[in-house]
């Protein structure tokens, strides 16, 4: 094979790694820095072995991804560091210091400096999660807007569409479908596409063989639609590698319901990971190496406050040492243990100790994985991956609604307990609302239960769109949903939580040949009205005696606490 | 003499794992097996069968010089060379890792265009 005949394709992959490789200069100017802070006559010997193993292997790495001005210059430091290491110098050690640390400072600056830096932490920035107040949910231009492509011949059909979109806070944007490919091309594709195959000639998409695709990625999120629902028109969705393939006339929820299952796919929360060691240089490099992993880390600051902090981080695994100088890692194990909220909290020991029976009996212990130290990194981030996958699994099996895909029952309840605590903790006021849709055995009645389904299914991924994702939403029994809204005051979850209710209440619903509306009543109270000693149930029942005063005043109404005359 | 077909790349980086075996592979036309450790290497060598090992210095645990005389002593590259792979640039060190049995040294970085024509001309100058 010449290398004229691959060079096209391989450039792309190389790109794409070469993407992968920035972020990675990005997490190693995060550890040069972090290490430098480290740096004192003392620890100069060990700091020299970090910086070493970084630089020696940037070094070697940077020039075949293009980045020689890095790799030169990191083989000079690291040079200089091997003269330091190898080499009895006459140095004293605070001239060493102050050398190491000018030359790696002014190292870390060529690294931020250069492009690919700032590029990185753009994407960066628009990933980060929002911590938009409610009052801000009604602004269409927030950061955590799910861009929907819409490519549709039919223009009042596309109206349509577009107008309920809104409502759940998708930006929406119509779109031809040549538009659409050149647009893509450039910028990439938006959340998800809605693609009406009808009308349309999008042999283009379908042919994965041609220059676009060799080009550029498929579509993100694609959804087809068609009249024709044969065996010819679903493989051409596949072949445009949709995610998702409806017959039309399309009812509108179920579309919703697809949109969900196809932007989950793409949502990956980042993993949570709690870290407990004595060794504070191992932990901070651990932190930062699984955070340049997507992985968000804490370290444990007080031990005899684990249960609070894990409580508060909520974490999906913890990392324990196994020897501490106070407590062992069985110990702090079954001290977390004893507690019912941690039962099944994965728990990955760190340890020294290579005698295999002594692992075995700390693995009886209820802990999950153990890893001897010195650690490695692949292998460690693959446990880790691994547990938090697995435990996720689980835990959507036991505490997530099959339906709505929201916290069940007794999910919800727990988390009302840890947030009103949290609030206390913080003093800041934490809302609560109950939400019940009106007249619903009246729906299932007449138009039968898998219709209610759906009314449900709308009601749970309106509030998941329309709410921020630190809000937490549960299905509280079968037609009744609990919202728990921190750092909430009563008015603006009121103004949020009735703004949903006008949007519900105008959304169609189709069974058979009818076109229905629904309703819902709601209730909300805030922690701040209250005494401060006031606990979740407490507030539960208080939210409640609210959505029944919406519900005697007429429904289709959110009210504010029932003041005790 | 025969081809340079099988290539056996031993690196614990990532990002140098995919690039190589994007090159090996499309690039040179090998069939190419990349390990991230020494141990790996060793438990998978017989396996794989490869024409030739390429092997990066620095790495945690086993590093290259180590894992080569593990290779050796288990008389797993009896007919098989083993080239460096490395950012080590003084001609002393090459030297000192041909010492060890290395039949040659590829510095890195490399050109992902070219590593597969530089493995090429080892492999040549080997079967002269």
């Amino acid at each position: 094979m010449s290398n004229h005949d691959v060079s096209d394709e391989l450039l792309n992959q190389i790109e794409t790694i070469r993407v992968q490789y920035k972020q990675r200069l990005v997490a190693d100017r995060r550890k040069l820095s972090s290490i430098l802070n480290g740096l004192t006559t003392e620890t100069v010997e060990q700091c020299v072995e970090n910086l070493h193993r970084i630089l020696h292997s940037m070094s070697g790495s940077a020039g075949t991804f293009g980045f020689e001005d890095v790799g030169t210059e990191s083989r000079r430091i690291d040079e200089i560091l091997k003269k330091i290491s190898t080499e009895q110098t006459s140095e004293n050690k605070n001239t060493l210091v102050q050398l190491i640390k000018d030359e790696v400072t002014s190292f870390c600056e060529l690294l931020s400096s250069t492009e690919i830096l700032e590029e990185h932490n753009t994407t960066q920035s628009l990933r980060a999660r929002s911590s938009k107040s409610p009052a801000q949910i009604d602004t269409p231009e927030h950061d955590e807007d799910i861009e929907v492509w819409l490519i549709e011949e039919d223009k009042t059909l596309a109206e349509q569409f577009s107008k309920q979109l809104v409502n759940f806070n998708f930006k929406i944007r119509t779109i031809e479908l040549g538009q659409a490919l050149e647009e893509a091309g450039i910028k990439g594709w938006p959340d998800a596409t809605i693609l009406d195959m009808d009308g349309y000639d999008f042999s283009e998409l379908v042919d994965t063989n041609n220059a676009f695709y060799v080009k550029h990625e498929s579509p993100g999120g694609l959804i087809m639609l068609s009249e024709n629902d044969d065996f010819e028109q679903r493989m051409k969705a596949a072949k445009a590698r949709a995610l998702s393939f409806m017959k039309k006339p399309v009812a509108f929820p179920e579309l919703i319901g697809h949109l969900e299952v196809v932007l989950n796919r793409k949502k990956v929360e980042p993993p949570r990971v709690m870290l407990i060691d004595d060794d504070k240089e191992l932990c901070s490099l651990l932190k930062l190496e699984l955070e340049s992993e997507g992985m968000r880390v804490n370290i444990l600051s007080d031990i005899k406050n684990i249960i609070p902090e894990l409580a508060e981080f909520r974490p999906e695994l913890l990392l324990l040492d196994m020897e501490m100088p106070d407590y062992s890692g069985i110990d702090i194990a079954l001290l977390v243990r004893q507690h019912v909220q941690f039962e099944s909290l994965p728990i990955v020991y760190l340890s020294a100790e290579q005698d295999i029976d002594k692992q075995a009996e700390a693995l009886l212990f209820n802990a999950d994985d153990f890893l001897v130290k010195p650690i490695l990194y692949q292998q460690l981030i693959s446990s880790i991956r691994s547990r938090i996958q697995r435990a996720r699994v689980l835990n959507q099996l036991i505490s997530k609604d099959g339906l709505t895909g929201l916290l069940k029952h007794a999910a919800i309840k727990e988390q009302a307990e840890l947030e009103v605590k949290r609030a206390q903790r913080e003093a800041s006021p934490v809302s609560i609302v109950m939400l019940d849709i009106d007249h619903f055995k009246r729906v299932n009645d007449t138009y039968g239960h898998a219709t209610g389904d759906t009314v449900i299914a709308s009601v749970a991924t309106l509030l998941r769109h329309r709410l921020r994702s630190t809000d937490i939403i549960g299905r509280y029994g079968g037609e009744e949903f609990m919202v728990i809204l921190p750092n909430t005051p009563e008015t603006a979850a009121f103004k949020v939580i009735d703004t949903i209710r006008k949007v519900f209440s105008e959304m169609e619903f189709v069974a058979d040949e009818n076109v229905f509306n629904c309703t819902f009543s709601g209730g909300c109270v805030c922690s701040e009205d209250f005494n401060s000693n006031v606990n979740a149930s407490e507030l539960t029942e208080e939210a409640d005696k609210a959505l029944y005063l919406s519900k005697n005043n007429g429904r289709n109404r959110v009210s504010k606490r029932v003041q005790n005359v | 003499m025969s081809d340079l077909k099988r290539v056996l790349l031993v690196d614990d980086e990532p990002d140098i794992q995919a690039i190589a075996k994007l090159s090996l592979e499309k690039v040179g036309g090998f069939t190419s097996l990349i390990c991230s450790s020494g141990q790996e290497a060793i438990d998978r060598i017989t396996e794989f069968k490869p024409d030739i090992v390429l092997l990066d210095v620095m790495m945690p645990e086993l590093d290259g010089p180590h894992t080569l005389k593990k290779l050796q002593e288990q008389g797993l590259v009896k007919e098989i060379p083993v080239v460096f792979f490395t950012a080590k640039v003084l001609s002393s060190e090459v030297d000192e890792l041909k010492e060890l049995g290395a039949e040659d040294v590829i510095s890195k970085p490399f050109d992902p265009m070219k590593l597969p024509s530089q493995l090429r001309d080892i492999w040549s100058h080997i079967n002269e």
